[in-house]
């Protein structure tokens, strides 16, 4: 979908940031939520194992928006940094239903840096949406 | 007293949930109904994802084409030159093709087998890095049936992709022979040895042949063909080419690790082959 963006035939998961951002912002509900249902697409339109990404996203969006609640203030630098983490969280579910459902190192996330290169990936386009979204909620309080 | 202790601890009620409706369902993503759900779910999706796949690509072609201008023009200047290139090659071949009929008459030869190609453009690819799937634009409507196998042309070769295994009105998806449930007849080009190519994962670029004789001798390099066994498949299409062998010290077989042909990154166009499976076939499948 982002064929353009690609490094090494890594893209940015921008329904990883989106989800990250929303909960950050938002709190855990509305996260885990739309983290739910984005997943449930994600795995309705890649036709893989249903409910993977579905389980991964939700967990992404409580995480971050849990995170996020005990925070003080919109550091976009803290944002940025958890997006880092819960791109290697996100592998660890994935590969660890891999290996429950699929087949152990399925998806081998962990080799060639893949994640590594992804998660730097999120933080460098998470900033500017970052940005964006909070200028946005303040002119909306305002 | 229940539901203030609900509102106070919701929001881990609603996650726990939601966690156990995601397991839930990959408990049973396998089962009949849920295939056929999923389907459906699929065909609701199709036109959103569509959308916003096209959004995406008229964006950045947008933006794409105003820095580029220049080298679009001369781009322009070099494919109207091609295009009159191509059409002397067309009358030539026309030509040939007339002659190489009329010899081939004559000296008995049967034609070669070709089958019905339909043309469809890939019109997305999976939302994740994790996946290769491919979604085309061509389904019900222009005769596209599930398990039809799936072709492209790159570097003037054509290379197997897949078969499509979910088909919507106006839309199908294909599943790449990566994809660790794709099994696919395949011989040796050279020796005849035949084996079956199964998927590695959809990030790995290379497939396994298995079950190959032991007898035979695979050199590095050697093409990889479809063997046209299963039934899926027609024979004789250019699958990848060795990478490795590897012989047990014991056992009765070999495997080798199989780099496909196709470039999946740089896939365009593809051409679907109107080939009926039978029904035995399907059921198979099915079962698997």
């Amino acid at each position: 979908m982002y064929g353009h963006l690609a490094v090494r035939g890594v893209t940015p998961d921008f329904l990883l940031i989106t989800i990250s951002i929303t909960a950050f912002l938002l709190g855990p509900m509305p996260g885990q939520i739309a983290g739910f249902i984005a997943g449930i697409a994600v795995d309705i339109l890649s036709g893989g194992l249903l409910g993977m990404f579905a389980f991964t996203y939700t967990f992404v969006g409580y995480a971050i928006g849990m995170v996020g609640q005990r925070v003080y203030g919109r550091s976009i630098l803290i944002s940025t940094t958890l997006i880092f983490f819960v791109t290697l969280l996100k592998a660890l579910l994935l590969t660890m239903i891999a290996a429950l459902f699929l087949k152990p190192g399925y998806f081998g996330l962990f080799s060639n840096g893949r994640v590594f290169l992804e998660a730097v990936f999120n933080c460098l386009y998470a900033l500017p949406l970052f940005f964006v979204v909070t200028r946005f909620q303040e002119k909306v309080t305002e | 007293m229940n539901h203030a202790r609900f509102l106070r601890h919701k929001n881990l009620v609603v996650f726990i949930a939601l966690l156990l409706v995601s397991f839930i369902l990959m408990g049973v993503s396998q089962t009949k109904i849920t295939i056929r759900l999923k389907s459906i779910a699929y065909g609701v999706l199709y036109p959103f994802h569509f959308a916003g796949v096209k959004t995406i690509t008229a964006t950045s072609d947008f933006f794409a084409s105003i820095k580029n201008n220049r080298q679009l023009k001369e781009e322009l200047a070099q494919a109207r030159e091609k295009i009159e290139e191509y059409e002397r090659t067309q009358r030539d071949f026309e030509e040939i093709k007339k002659e190489n009929e009329r010899l081939r008459r004559l000296i008995g030869i049967q034609s070669e087998m070709s089958y019905e190609t339909v043309i469809a453009e890939v019109v997305a690819k999976s939302p994740q890095n994790y996946y290769k799937t491919l979604i085309v634009n061509r389904g019900n409507e222009s005769g596209i049936k599930k398990y039809m196998p799936v072709v492209a042309y790159q570097n003037d070769r054509k290379c197997l992709i897949g078969k499509v295994v979910d088909v919507q009105r106006f839309s199908s998806r294909v599943q790449p022979l990566m994809e660790q449930s794709s099994y696919t007849g395949a011989m040796l080009k050279k020796s005849r040895y035949s084996g079956i190519l199964q998927g590695q994962s959809p990030i790995s670029d290379y497939c396994l042949l298995q079950y190959i004789d032991r007898r035979a001798q695979i050199n590095f390099g050697e093409i990889v063909v479809t063997s046209g066994m299963g039934g899926v498949f027609p024979k004789g299409i250019d699958i990848g080419e060795v990478v490795s062998v590897s012989k047990k010290k014991y056992g009765i077989f070999q495997e080798a690790m199989v780099r496909p042909f196709v470039d999946f990154s740089r896939l365009e166009e593809v051409y679907i082959i109107v080939k009926s499976v039978t029904e035995d076939t399907i059921k198979l499948f099915e079962e698997q």
